[in-house]
């Protein structure tokens, strides 16, 4: 049995807590981020070859950098990196972050999600501001809803089999 | 000897004051002479092996040698035998004991690092295992807990404070986690059967969670430490810290505080023994799977424990069953008491009416009851009467004294003892009366006169219907002897034959009569009266009797159709005057 922790980091209010609360079902209420400042829930991913279990950390943070320094982060065998869709600068701090990250942990697996596709109207991701981070997380972004679940399961399913080595 | 040059060839050849030399080569010479030709011969056959002697023979050289091949030698014979360690111990033994007198400071600046935090966690363990104690000691001293802890310390000759250390080191682990420390992945998670819990994986990641936000909370905590304890009420989790894992166990109760060292040890078993599994890990938990047994052994507990709700349960139905107990008891006794004073009060009652019977003193509630009372000497047994009451010997302690009942029963049966009446004589007692009845004679009369009052409840004597026999037939004779009559014929004074059989009957009358008065103590005496001669005459005669009494003659006065008739009467007199 694998079971992995991972991390989501991004900058605050991008949708990192409501997209594990719609990939899980947690038995620790919101109340965790501001009294320990973190959230840890678990979910058994499918991967080619078997399952594995994922350990997800949802960590408060007033800035993205801050939580790549948390020690929260040390052991993660991967990270989820969110930035908003409706944000552009939250995607320039989700570059700085991998960069971060990278310099911190190495090359430690990451998968970038840009979150809130369901904002149509507001939406400003497009391909070439979103082109730097698919070059800095070695793979495309993937968008996602947290709001519709839109590509919430394929987000985490890509971070397992790539921090299992099957992806 | 220092001005002699030694000659390098010549002899001497060996070390001299611990010098080595080198071997030389030998040099060009003149021609040799005879000896110099031995000895040159001497060198080219010998010359090798007295040069490989002579460095045999060279202490430093030998010492550089031995250097060289120590270690080698002491590894091969280490794993050949245990001659040599056999060998060295009694000497590093020595050294040790030489070192540590010589340089104790040295040995105690070596191991304060080592042994320091060792002996802090120890004396803090054992102080919080004695506060422990006093606490639990103080909260149930009160307490039916804390009384049966003082029974149970003065039947077993312990301490108060021993037994109650022994009842409250109560406790359960639950749950055993062991987390992986720099991801919080749960690496193995064991637990008893009925344990509940959320979901063992994410309690594992929280808890490192929180442990790290202590950390990060909290100033003087460093990254070394970790959190140690949760409590919460009985609830607590013990949390142990090993390089790449810690071990967190939840446990309700108090647990022992050698329970930590058995965390510890076990903790550092499985880094010993899966050192490199952590080394290496990648999230594959199975890895870990071979821990499982001493995991297990974590799952330590005290049953026979008084804090948990079933025992608590069981001390409160202890409680009620002591006082429903106590109740059932106190009942019983009561209606025991009640039926023992009613059984008690019915003694005293059948005592009482028995007649010549009275209790002047009556204790109901004594063990034995006393009983003081006054008892007529004719009436029953009252031995005899407790024992029909159903009280065994010895349950009552009775003292009776003497007296006269009045009772018209017994003042009869006492009559009629002292006073033994004769047949035809009927006794009764009206009130304080005794009233005889029937015919008796004068003597009993006399008697019963005399002791009637001297019976106890005997005031007066009745008698009014009680016949004297002897008196009754004195009257009766005088009666008869009244009828006797002596008839002359016109002037004769002379007695014949009829006057005679006349004058016999009387004097018969006239002795019965004697006799009869003579019984109630009185004599009688004759009168004859008629006209003088012929009564002295008659009186005469009689007197000629035997047996008749005294008689004195009284003339009569003429009377018309009687002066011809003699008649007689009986008199009573006082004293017997029979002759």
């Amino acid at each position: 049995m694998l079971k992995k922790k991972i991390c989501l980091l991004g900058a605050p209010a991008v949708g990192k807590t409501s997209l594990v609360a719609r990939f899980v079902r947690s038995i620790y209420s919101e109340n965790y981020h501001a009294t320990v400042g973190a959230k840890v829930d678990k979910k058994v991913v499918e991967i080619p070859g078997g399952t594995v279990e994922l350990m997800i950390w949802d960590m408060a943070g007033d800035s993205a950098e801050r939580l790549a320094h948390s020690p929260y982060v040390r052991g993660a065998a991967g990270h989820l990196v969110v930035c908003d869709g409706t944000r552009p600068e939250t995607i320039e701090e989700s570059l700085r972050l991998l960069a971060e990250v990278r310099s911190l942990f190495g090359d430690v697996p990451m998968v970038t999600v840009v979150n809130k596709s369901d904002l149509v109207e507001s939406w400003k991701a497009t391909p070439d501001v979103l082109a730097p981070l698919e070059k800095e997380a070695g793979l495309a972004p993937i968008t996602t809803s947290a709001r519709s679940g839109q590509r919430v399961e394929e987000a985490f399913a890509t971070l397992a089999r790539r921090i299992s080595g099957v992806g | 000897m220092g001005d002699r040059a030694i000659q390098p060839g010549s002899n001497g050849g060996g070390p001299r004051n611990g010098h080595v030399s080198p071997p030389v080569p030998p040099s060009p010479a003149p021609p040799p002479a005879p000896a110099a030709g031995f000895e040159e011969l001497r060198e080219l056959l010998v010359g090798p092996e007295q040069a490989a002697l002579q460095q045999l023979q060279d202490p430093e050289r030998r010492v550089a040698e031995i250097a060289e091949a120590l270690p080698e030698a002491i590894a091969r014979r280490g794993t050949e035998d245990r001659l040599l360690l056999a060998s060295l111990r009694p000497l590093a033994q020595e050294t040790m004991t030489q070192l540590v007198k010589q340089r104790p400071q040295f040995f105690a600046d070596l191991f304060s690092p080592i042994i320091a935090p060792t002996i802090r966690r120890s004396i803090a363990q054992a102080f919080e295992k004695t506060l422990e104690a006093i606490r639990r000691l103080t909260e149930q001293t009160f307490t039916l807990q804390g009384l049966k802890w003082r029974v149970e310390a003065w039947r077993s000759g312990l301490s108060v404070a021993e037994v109650a250390m022994r009842h409250t080191l109560l406790y359960r682990v639950d749950q055993v986690f062991l987390i992986h420390r720099e991801t919080g992945v749960l690496l193995q998670y064991v637990f008893i059967p009925d344990a509940p819990g959320a979901d063992s994986d994410m309690v594992s990641g929280m808890l490192t969670a929180i442990g790290q936000f202590v950390r990060d909370s909290f100033k003087g905590v460093d990254e070394s430490q970790s959190l140690n304890a949760i409590r919460m009420g009985e609830f607590i989790v013990w949390i142990e810290a090993g390089p790449h894992a810690y071990l967190a166990v939840t446990i309700r109760g108090t647990p022992p505080a050698d329970l930590r060292e058995l965390l510890q040890d076990t903790l550092d078993g499985i880094h010993t023994l899966q050192a490199q599994q952590f080394e290496s890990f990648q999230g594959d938990v199975s890895a870990f799977d071979v821990c499982r047994p001493e995991l297990e052994a974590c799952l330590r507990s005290e049953s026979s424990a008084p804090l948990t709700k079933h025992n608590n349960r069981g001390a409160k139905l202890f409680v009620l069953a002591l006082v429903l107990g106590l109740i059932a008891w106190l009942v019983t006794g009561a209606i025991q008491a009640s039926h023992e004073r009613e059984r008690r009060r019915q003694l005293v009652s059948t005592l009482e009416a028995e007649p010549g019977l009275m209790t002047t003193f009556v204790d109901a509630t004594s063990k034995p009851m006393r009983l003081r009372g006054l008892r007529d000497p004719l009436a029953a047994d009252p031995e005899r009467i407790i024992r029909d009451a159903g009280f065994k010997p010895g349950e009552v302690e009775a003292r009776w004294e003497p007296y006269y009942s009045l009772v018209p029963a017994f003042v009869i049966r006492r009559a009629k003892q002292e006073l033994a009446p004769p047949d035809g004589v009927t006794l009764q007692v009206d009130g304080t009366t005794l009233r005889a009845e029937g015919r008796a004679p004068n003597a009993w009369v006399v008697s019963l006169r005399r002791n009637a009052r001297a019976i106890p409840g005997v005031v007066r004597l009745d008698e009014s219907k009680l016949v004297d026999i002897d008196q009754a037939r004195w009257r009766e004779l005088a009666r008869e002897m009244e009828a006797v009559m002596i008839r002359f014929e016109g002037t004769e004074d002379s007695l014949g034959q009829a006057q005679r059989d006349e004058l016999a009957r009387g004097a018969r009358l006239a002795i019965e009569a004697a006799a009869a008065s003579a019984r109630f103590g009185r004599g009688t005496q004759i009168e004859v009266t008629g006209e003088l001669f012929r009564a002295s005459a008659v009186a005469n005669a009689l007197g000629a009797t035997a047996g008749v009494p005294p008689a004195v003659t009284r003339a009569a006065p003429p009377r018309a159709g009687k002066e011809d008739t003699v008649s007689f009467r009986l008199l009573l007199t006082e004293a017997n005057l029979t002759r």
